[in-house]
């Protein structure tokens, strides 16, 4: 017959579906060209552009601190792991000792920025499932840790407040008093949005038992972070390799466990009430002292010649910086290792094969991927 | 919790969420309305808004602009400003809105405090639409490119004042190199200030923000951000070449230059400047051999020959410089030594003499000639000089005493600082034990007299016209000179000195001082009133200034050149009225000091090079 004819012809079989930055399903400027059969999708090319090569090329151009102004860039959700990274990484380098006081407000913030994170995420998922007020709770909590930021920093997302050597202000009076505060709102709210998103029969639907991967898979393809954690393999910085004072701070790593998208989704959650925990003891063990060490000058400011790989568990996963110095006042080279890479650009090409079209949104959310990371 | 527990269909969920009808929304309708979170009203307490600049406080030293990542500072020169100090600049930052993101680091890096950040959290910018695209520009610099200034800073932000200024990342205190001890160092006249070790000079040099501004400063402008960001490196063999460029004798001037620049170092604003000099004294003890760290090759003589009378700074910069350009010099110097004032002036606890040997024999090593013991005008004739070189370099100093003019100056007794320091550096003079001696002057050479002769074991007493903080003399000398245990009395006006034969007692007056109506130093004026004091001494030495001895040049060249008995008047290349005839030092400078020396002669010997360029061109 005609139509059965005109069904097995492989010019229409096939059909070309872009997704990129202003499509509402996909995190920030970045796309997927996927070549789609019918509802499904056959092939997936992740087309990056060179926008975190290029921030690595500016700091080779930059003195060591002007950096600190650029780099919060590469991660907006979470800017602060850059600073630090890359603080820890100048640090080690230099033979920086970092006082105490310092480092605890260094954890204070990278916790803060991963809950910040976190909520941000699971806006997204939000977003791609149709489910609007979950994206209006979220984000509207996250501001009030944004106003902590202000308060603290002088900046609401990129906050520059890392130095290597400590970090720029001291905590202002009274303001871990308003950290409390926000924790205990916080905590009020979180059975809140355990019954709309965890409970919700819709986002049940839409994520239990889509885009399941093996712990194999997840470690065979470099997945770090909750990612990783989702599919069962218990590994994090802090605890496998305590950095800062995180040796000294008493913090589960939670396990959901089957590695789909519903249970990477419900580990950040649960992580995010162990960041609370973190910060609790935090708030109770900071001790008085200085807050930073005297470094160069930003002019005289060099990095004896060597390389040192730092990294930090992120929200997303490794953060890491590769930093090569040949001694002078400006970095030889910087790379940065983003955890969104390894899934977003490699692992996205095998995972998203065979995925109706509906789920690649859905998928992309709850891997919770920061496109500057991998847009290279 | 898992994906087990599904919430069973709630027929009352809808309403559930009606209370949060009732709730307080997130969003705040800024400026309407305050945020609660921060103790004062409004936004964050050091946000990081717009800029403020207190015109009045900024010196233009371009830091800003040279930190900051986004390109977006230019410094603009200002018209309705002034000139906050003697080395401040009137240019002043601009900031273009729409690079800066707003990260703070020019803050962190002004040292004059004078910029800082508002709490301005908007900035909107309006386009015209109805103004075509090609006056675009227009609108973008009158929207997003202005110079802060004061109008904002009733809303500070993000500060960087005085009482955090040790907080942020420029340092403000000087690293202090090792000093012995008062007590110690005045019966010794070895050298009591250390030379930095490689760890204190680099921190020390690390504190430098590379500006420049203290190289206007600098009476021959060295590449001072250069050589300190060499040894800010670990580098004293990069630093001592750039440092050779403009100045051939870089230990001296490590030791005992004036160190005018200090006072225009941006850091010393809030805090203690660089010790720029210090750290040339480092990389200078730290070479060896000159001449092959700084990569000198010697060029082939050219035939023309040059004289340069005196062997002081003036005439042995002016002949390295022009043997580098091939010329073939000879010092003539009436002592048996070369230096002049530095060999016969300066104490060796302040410079010892193997250290200033060490310069002036890497100079003598490019080959040039020297003739010692030989006075022109007395061993040979000046006009013999003038006759058979192809140009000729006055750099005889100031060897002239001025007077007190006062009764009893013949005494015994009664001496000229310069004749006192020369005695003391040649050694015919050992011991003061148990002396009192009466220093008359306020400037480094009296501080010179004064120190030595506690080094000789005197009672010192300075007797200065004004008051102290008027002394042209270092504050540190002054200083130092006290904690010797110099006794220093202020605005002592000398009335006579009297005795048999030799000095038995000096008598001073104590003069008011009256304000100077055009802003110069206040002046002394003894008048009927003025109370005389008499102290018993056993010595009187007047350190109050010295002029150039001019006697071998023939009256009629003397009048030709314009001479005042004071200074020889230059063009900017020390090139007299008298072609071929060429001045510097002392002689010729207003600033009397080694560097100035330096510089007199760099610039003679590029005037003979001119010059002599110029005539062949003649003939
Ligand atoms: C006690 C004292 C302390 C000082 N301390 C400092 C200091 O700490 N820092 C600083 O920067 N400056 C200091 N100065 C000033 C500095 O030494 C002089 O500015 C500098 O030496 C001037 O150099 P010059 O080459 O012009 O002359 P001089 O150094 O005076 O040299 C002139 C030379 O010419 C010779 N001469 C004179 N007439 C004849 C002639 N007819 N024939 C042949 N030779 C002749 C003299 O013997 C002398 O050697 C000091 C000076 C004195 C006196
Ligand atoms: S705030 Fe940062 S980006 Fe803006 S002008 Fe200052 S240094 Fe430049
Ligand atoms: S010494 Fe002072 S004035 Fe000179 S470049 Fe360094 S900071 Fe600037």
């Amino acid at each position: 017959m005609e139509l059965n004819l005109l069904k097995e012809s492989n010019d229409y079989k096939y059909y070309e579906l872009f997704i990129g930055p202003n499509h509402p399903g996909i995190e920030g400027n970045f796309s997927y060209v996927l070549k789609m059969k019918g509802h499904s999708v056959e092939e997936v090319t992740p087309d990056p552009g060179l926008l975190h090569r290029g921030f690595e090329k500016l700091m080779e151009r930059r003195l060591w601190t002007q950096n600190l102004a650029l780099i919060p860039r590469i991660c907006v959700p979470e800017p602060d792991v850059n600073e630090v990274a890359y603080c820890l990484g100048v640090e080690h380098m230099m033979g920086i000792d970092v006082p105490k006081r310092a480092q605890y407000i260094r954890v204070i913030v990278l916790e803060l920025a991963r809950i910040a994170s976190f909520l941000f995420g699971m806006s997204g998922l939000g977003g791609t499932t149709g489910h609007y007020t979950s994206v209006q709770w979220l984000i509207g909590d996250r501001d009030y840790i944004l106003d902590l930021f202000e308060w603290l920093t002088g900046g609401r997302v990129y906050h520059i407040y890392q130095y290597p050597g400590g970090v720029k202000n001291d905590l202002p009076e009274g303001w871990l008093d308003k950290l409390s505060d926000f924790l205990d709102y916080l905590e009020k709210r979180l059975p809140e949005y355990d019954k709309f998103i965890f409970k919700n029969p819709i986002i049940q639907k839409r994520t239990v038992g889509l885009g399941y991967i093996s712990a194999e898979d997840a470690i065979e393809n470099g997945l770090t972070g909750p990612n990783l954690r989702a599919s069962g393999v218990m590994y994090d910085i802090r605890k496998a390799q305590p950095y800062l004072v995180y040796s000294e701070l008493d913090f589960d790593i939670p396990k959901t466990g089957d590695g789909d998208a519903f249970s990477r989704v419900l580990q950040r959650r649960l992580e995010l009430s162990e960041s609370i925990k973190i910060l609790r003891q935090c708030i109770e063990q900071i001790p008085e002292g200085p807050h930073r060490t005297k470094v160069p000058n930003p002019f005289q400011f060099r990095v004896p010649k060597g390389s040192y790989y730092s990294k930090v568990e992120s929200s997303r996963g490794e953060f890491g910086y590769y930093i090569v110095s040949d001694g002078d006042v400006k970095p030889y080279r910087v790379y940065v290792r983003g955890p969104s890479y390894s899934i977003g650009l490699y692992y996205a090409t095998k995972a998203l094969v065979g995925m109706r079209i509906e789920d690649v949104p859905v998928w992309i959310h709850t891997t919770d991927m920061c496109p500057p990371d991998f847009d290279r | 919790m898992g994906s087990q527990d599904i919430e069973k269909k709630n027929g009352f969920a809808p309403i559930v969420g009606l209370k949060y009808l009732f709730k307080k929304p997130h969003t705040i309708r800024y400026p309407k309305e305050d945020l609660e979170v921060f103790p004062v009203s409004g936004n964050s307490p050091n946000y990081r808004g717009f800029h403020t600049n207190d015109l009045e406080k900024c010196i233009g030293c371009g830091n800003c602009a040279r930190i900051c990542p986004t390109d977006a500072v230019t410094m603009v020169e200002s018209t309705d400003v002034r000139p906050t100090n003697k080395f401040a600049k009137t240019v002043r930052p601009v900031f273009d809105y729409g690079r800066c993101c707003f990260c703070a680091q020019c803050v962190d890096v002004c040292p004059t405090g004078s910029l800082q950040m508002s709490r301005d959290y908007i900035h909107t910018f309006h386009p015209d639409l109805s103004i075509p695209v090609e006056d675009e520009p227009e609108i973008v610099s009158k929207d997003f490119i202005w110079r802060a200034d004061m109008s904002r800073s009733k809303n500070p932000g993000y500060v960087r004042n005085e009482s955090n200024k040790f907080d942020k990342v420029l340092n403000f205190e000087r690293i202090e190199p090792k000093k012995a001890d008062p007590d110690k160092r005045k019966i010794s006249f070895s050298k009591y200030v250390q030379i930095y070790s490689k760890e204190e000079a680099s921190k020390e040099a690390s504190r430098c923000l590379g500006c420049g501004a203290c190289v206007e400063a600098c009476p021959n402008e060295l590449h001072i951000p250069e050589y300190i960001s060499a040894i800010s490196k670990q580098d004293p063999q990069e630093s001592l070449e750039w440092i050779y460029k403009r100045n051939p004798l870089p230990l001296i001037c490590g030791e005992v230059c004036t160190h005018q620049c200090e006072e225009a170092c941006v850091v010393g604003i809030q805090g203690e400047p660089l010790a720029i000099r210090w750290l040339k004294a480092f990389s200078a003890s730290n070479v060896d051999d000159y001449l092959k760290t700084a990569k000198i090759t010697l060029p082939k003589f050219n035939g023309k020959k040059l004289a340069a009378v005196g062997g002081g700074p003036a005439s042995l910069s002016f002949g390295y410089y022009a043997r580098l350009l091939g010329y073939d010099v000879t010092i003539y110097e009436a002592e048996e030594k070369l230096g002049g004032a530095m060999m016969w002036g300066i104490p060796i606890y302040r410079l010892p003499k193997e250290e200033m040997m060490k310069d002036i024999n890497a100079i003598l090593s490019t080959g040039i000639n020297v003739h010692l013991k030989t006075k022109v005008g007395k061993d040979i004739k000046f006009e013999d000089l003038m006759n058979s070189y192809d140009a000729v370099f006055i750099g005889v100093g100031n060897s002239k005493p001025m007077t007190l003019k006062i009764k009893g100056e013949d005494l015994n007794g009664v001496m000229q600082g310069l004749t006192f320091m020369h005695m003391v550096n040649d050694g015919s003079l050992k011991d003061l034990k148990g002396k009192k001696v009466v220093v008359v002057g306020g400037g480094n050479v009296a501080m010179d007299v004064a120190r030595s002769s506690v080094r000789l074991g005197a009672q010192v007493t300075i007797v200065y016209r004004r008051r102290i903080e008027d002394m042209p003399a270092d504050p540190e000398e002054i200083e130092e000179a006290r904690e010797e245990g110099v006794k220093i009395v202020e605005m002592g006006v000398p009335v006579e000195i009297r005795g048999k034969s030799s000095v038995e007692t000096f008598e001073y007056a104590v003069a008011s001082l009256v304000p100077d109506p055009s802003g110069g130093r206040p002046k002394p004026v003894v008048d009927d009133r003025s109370p005389h004091i008499t102290l018993s001494v056993d010595y009187v030495i007047a350190a109050i200034g010295q002029t150039p001895s001019l006697d071998f040049v023939p009256a009629e060249i003397q009048q030709k050149i314009g001479f005042d008995g004071r200074s020889v008047p230059v063009d900017e290349y020390g090139h007299t009225k008298v072609k071929g005839l060429f001045c510097g030092g002392d002689a010729s400078n207003s600033r009397q000091d080694i560097i100035s020396a330096i510089g007199s002669g760099l610039r003679a010997a590029k005037g003979v090079d001119l010059y002599l360029a110029k005539e062949e061109k003649h003939v």
